[in-house]
């Protein structure tokens, strides 16, 4: 049986060291600044998180590119090259159009290596939900289940992954095209944060609001406790744009209401951080299946 | 010319016409922005990814049509930026497939090439929106294969492909709600229009430079701006330059540098040279300085200069009389509120109409029952803000036969601003909104500063006419010499640490270097609240603090 080597994207917010745990690899991005592009490193080799922020804190965008098919030839060509079968678990389709980039680019490589299998799945999250879909390939491999096994795997176990995120304002999400909220989301909220999940769909949707930063942080603490299912059982992941601090709070408030096995605190890398703004705070797990869509009316 | 085929190097001349015309209208592309900002970027990122086409097609050595295409849409598809820019790419790249082994195309080969490439494009977007340049494509494809016939010349090909795609481009707001309610065209179908046009213009054999004269300029209300308007968001000033070798040496002149200087006189600059004429478009408060200095490299050949307050005015007032005509919609909110500030800070909260009044100035049940009109719901609920207002709001209540009215029954703008932030007209009933809205306004503080007008002795404060005095409610809390020790000793009796937001609302008494020393003061004393400053206007107090 072949090896297989599993991959994400810059979306995907897994640090080097969870990276390497659990042997993951990730396709670049890229940032767009001033004319500039810069590919969009989850090691953040190229410039500080807190560059990044202060360039949006000054109310300018920083704008960002799917990974460019350049890219998905070289990553993909150097794993087949070396024999490896590949499982790309990309950001939802909804957010990137990466996915149909390396379906296109897959077709080439296969081509070139017709005994490479590569699959390219639309994970329907972003962020650390994206790469914590890319852990459970890598665990199923590791159990040394096939190329296509995996992928027929992930694809079931993507509906069950939960995301409950809060930002300060959604104004740079909506500019991004990136979030999917009825117009009492937007506006001058005063200190309303709005409360963010992926939806059955992978679409970001703003799901209900709550007065405070501190009553965020908290709700999406319940709101996971509320969603997980066999917690004792699971890393449950944190991810973060530059708000190291509070991510400890969540932390905290986690290993009290949740019961699990380890909880790891991850950067959101550049480009969920230019879509989002800085102090985006997201909490991952998984739980029941995912059956809320845009539009529907969220029942607490 | 009127050509029955098309070649490659035909078929380059019209790629570069697209990409000509498309540079030039690329920030008109770029405001059909659905966000009303000016930030959109679907021109920019189509012109980027046909450029990187047309650099590919001028590189390609092999000048047969096929050849062309192919190396347009690879070098389309390796640019393209954003979704606008990958369907563009797909497009070009099925028409490319169109085109296969072809040295040339006659007028039925180039309408099979449009429907191969729709179908490509289609073929690349999991969910295919229509009212987008994907419906633009598929329109003037279909178009262009109906009317095909033995007297077709690639001319009419194109004529026809670039009318129906006008019209089709013109009814994606039916398609599409975002558009209509934004007031826009499909940005992404604007730009291939743009991109067509540019290359009828040069089959029609027209000087490209011709093309990108000043746009004509929008019919406005005049009347939206008059003697006490204020100049908000300055003038779109477009103009084209011809450089003059007696005032320049034109050779020297680099548009970058020249861009530059510019960036110091306003922003949404956008700047492109051909030969020896200079295209400006620029937002500036102060258009005069910008023709002074761009007129030491040359003369202007056009010029627009609109007020675009002028025009956001205009637009702003449209859009309310559309409302009116409108359907009632389920729910609407009702606001008296004071001050020109708060009145805009509960208009971007979602009042639908605020009726204008307050302490000292109770509007009548007349007031409010056109208030309820013109809110045009089922459903109203209304804030009086006032304990003295709680009553005539209600009686306009049981006048009101029109709609069902429900008075929440707010005693200060804190109060309201608590229930308005957490609007949810997503709840299943109208009960349930109103519940919401109650719900949402428990908890919440509001004080007051202001000068005392007597001497005074309340709760064991003694007050001298003239002293800055606090309160809450009926509770006077605090009384001090100056305006910001009665702030803080406010904040600390309403047990602000206890709270996370708090906001300071400034009446137009209160001048810039108090305001600086009060947030400053608070900001110390307070350092895990977040802040909010609010300019009121004229509020009938110094500072109102909401804290919750």
């Amino acid at each position: 049986m072949g090896m297989v080597k599993i991959l994400t994207d810059s979306c995907g917010d897994l640090g080097k060291e969870t990276r390497e745990i659990y042997d993951i690899d990730y396709c670049r991005m890229n940032t767009q600044y001033d004319g500039k592009e810069t590919p969009a490193s989850l090691d953040w080799e190229y410039y500080t998180p807190k560059s990044l922020y202060d360039i949006m804190r000054d109310g300018n965008r920083v704008f960002t590119t799917m990974v460019p098919t350049e890219e998905f030839v070289n990553v993909f060509g150097k794993y087949a090259g070396e024999g490896y079968d590949i499982i790309y678990i990309g950001c939802s389709l909804k957010q990137s159009g990466s996915v149909n980039v390396a379906k296109t680019v897959a077709k080439d490589v296969m081509k070139i290596y017709p005994d490479v299998k590569i699959h390219c799945i639309d994970s329907k999250h972003a962020s650390t939900g994206e790469g914590m879909i890319a852990i459970r390939a890598a665990e199923y491999r590791d159990q040394g289940l096939d190329a296509d096994t995996i992928a027929m795997k992930v694809e079931e176990d993507l509906k069950y992954c939960h995301e409950f995120c809060t930002v300060h304002t959604l104004d740079c999400l909506k500019r991004a095209g990136r979030v999917k909220a009825s117009s009492a989301f937007f506006g001058n909220l005063l200190g309303v944060k709005p409360i963010i999940i992926a939806d059955a769909e992978g679409d970001q949707t703003a799901i209900k609001k709550v007065k405070g930063r501190k009553a965020a942080l908290d709700e999406i603490v319940d709101l996971l406790a509320e969603a997980v299912i066999d917690s004792e059982d699971q890393t449950l992941f944190i991810s973060h744009a530059d708000c190291l601090d509070e991510a400890e709070y969540v932390k905290k408030q986690m290993e009290e209401k949740i019961p699990c096995k380890e909880i790891r605190i991850e950067y959101m890398g550049p480009i969920i951080g230019s879509s989002i703004g800085p102090s985006g705070m997201a909490v991952f797990g998984w739980g029941k299946e995912i059956t809320f869509r845009s539009g529907d009316k969220y029942e607490q | 010319m009127s050509s029955k085929v098309l070649d490659g190097p035909m078929f380059l001349e019209l790629l570069r016409g697209g990409v000509f015309y498309l540079s030039a209208n690329c920030q008109e592309v770029n405001d059909l922005n659905v966000f009303p900002i000016p930030d959109g970027d679907t021109g920019e990122n189509m012109m980027r990814t046909i450029n990187g086409g047309l650099s590919y097609a001028e590189k390609c050595e092999d000048d047969s049509l096929s050849s062309v295409a192919q190396a347009a849409a690879k070098g389309m598809i390796l640019n393209a930026r954003g979704n606008s820019g990958v369907i563009l790419s797909q497009l070009a790249a099925g028409l490319a497939d169109g085109f296969e082994d072809c040295d040339e195309a006659d007028p039925e080969k180039i309408a099979f090439a449009l429907r191969s490439g729709v179908e490509r494009a289609y073929g690349a977007v999991m969910n295919p929106t229509e009212g987008t340049m994907l419906t633009v494509a598929r329109e003037s494809s279909e178009y262009v294969n109906k009317r095909i016939g033995d007297d077709s010349t690639v001319d009419s090909v194109i004529e026809d492909c670039l009318q129906e795609m006008d019209r089709s481009l013109q009814r994606t707001p039916d398609l599409l709600d975002v558009l209509k309610e934004a007031g826009v065209i499909d940005s992404g179908g604007a730009g291939l229009v743009y991109i067509v046009q540019g290359a009828y213009s040069v089959l029609r054999g027209e000087t490209l430079s011709s093309h990108i004269g000043a746009t004509e300029v929008k019919q406005v209300d005049i009347t939206k701006f008059n003697s006490d308007s204020i100049m908000r968001f300055g003038y779109c000033t477009e103009f084209l330059l011809q450089l003059q070798n007696s005032k320049i040496y034109i050779g020297d002149f680099s548009v970058d540098k020249f861009k530059e200087e510019l960036s110091g006189f306003g922003n949404s600059i956008v700047c492109f040279q051909m030969d020896t004429i200079v295209k400006v478009h620029i937002h500036t408060m102060n258009p005069g300085d910008v023709l002074n200095h761009c007129q030491k490299y040359g003369e202007f050949l056009t010029m627009k200069i609109e007020n675009m307050t002028l025009q956001h005015n205009s637009s702003y007032h449209e859009s309310d009389v559309e409302e009116e005509k409108s359907d009632p919609s389920e729910y609407a909110s009702v606001i008296v509120a004071t001050g020109y500030g708060v009145c805009e800070v509960m208009r971007s909260l979602g009042a639908d109409v605020i009726i204008e009044g307050g302490q000292g100035n109770n509007p009548s049940a007349e007031t409010f029952l056109d208030a309820f009109r013109a809110a045009n719901a089922k459903t109203v609920f209304v804030f009086p803000n006032n304990s003295n207002i709680i009553m005539t709001a209600k009686q306009a209540a049981d006048l009101c036969e029109d709609c069902d009215v429900r008075v929440i029954e707010s005693r200060d703008i804190g109060q309201c601003y608590a229930a308005m932030t957490m609007t949810n007209y997503d709840l299943t009933d109208a009960d349930a909104v109103e519940e919401n809205f109650k719900e949402a306004m428990e908890g919440v503080k509001t004080a007051t500063v202001t000068r005392s007008i007597r001497d005074a002795n309340i709760n064991d404060i003694n007050i001298s006419k003239g002293d800055f005095i606090g309160f809450s409610g009926k509770n006077m809390l605090s009384s001090e010499k100056n305006i910001c020790d009665t702030t803080a000793s406010l904040l600390h009796k309403i047990h602000a640490d206890e709270n996370d937001i708090l906001i300071l609302i400034y009446g137009n008494t209160v001048e810039d270097a108090t305001r600086k020393s009060i947030v400053a003061q608070t900001r110390f004393v307070y350092p895990f609240a977040e802040i909010f400053e609010i300019d009121g206007g004229n509020i009938d107090a110094d500072i109102i603090i909401i804290a919750e």
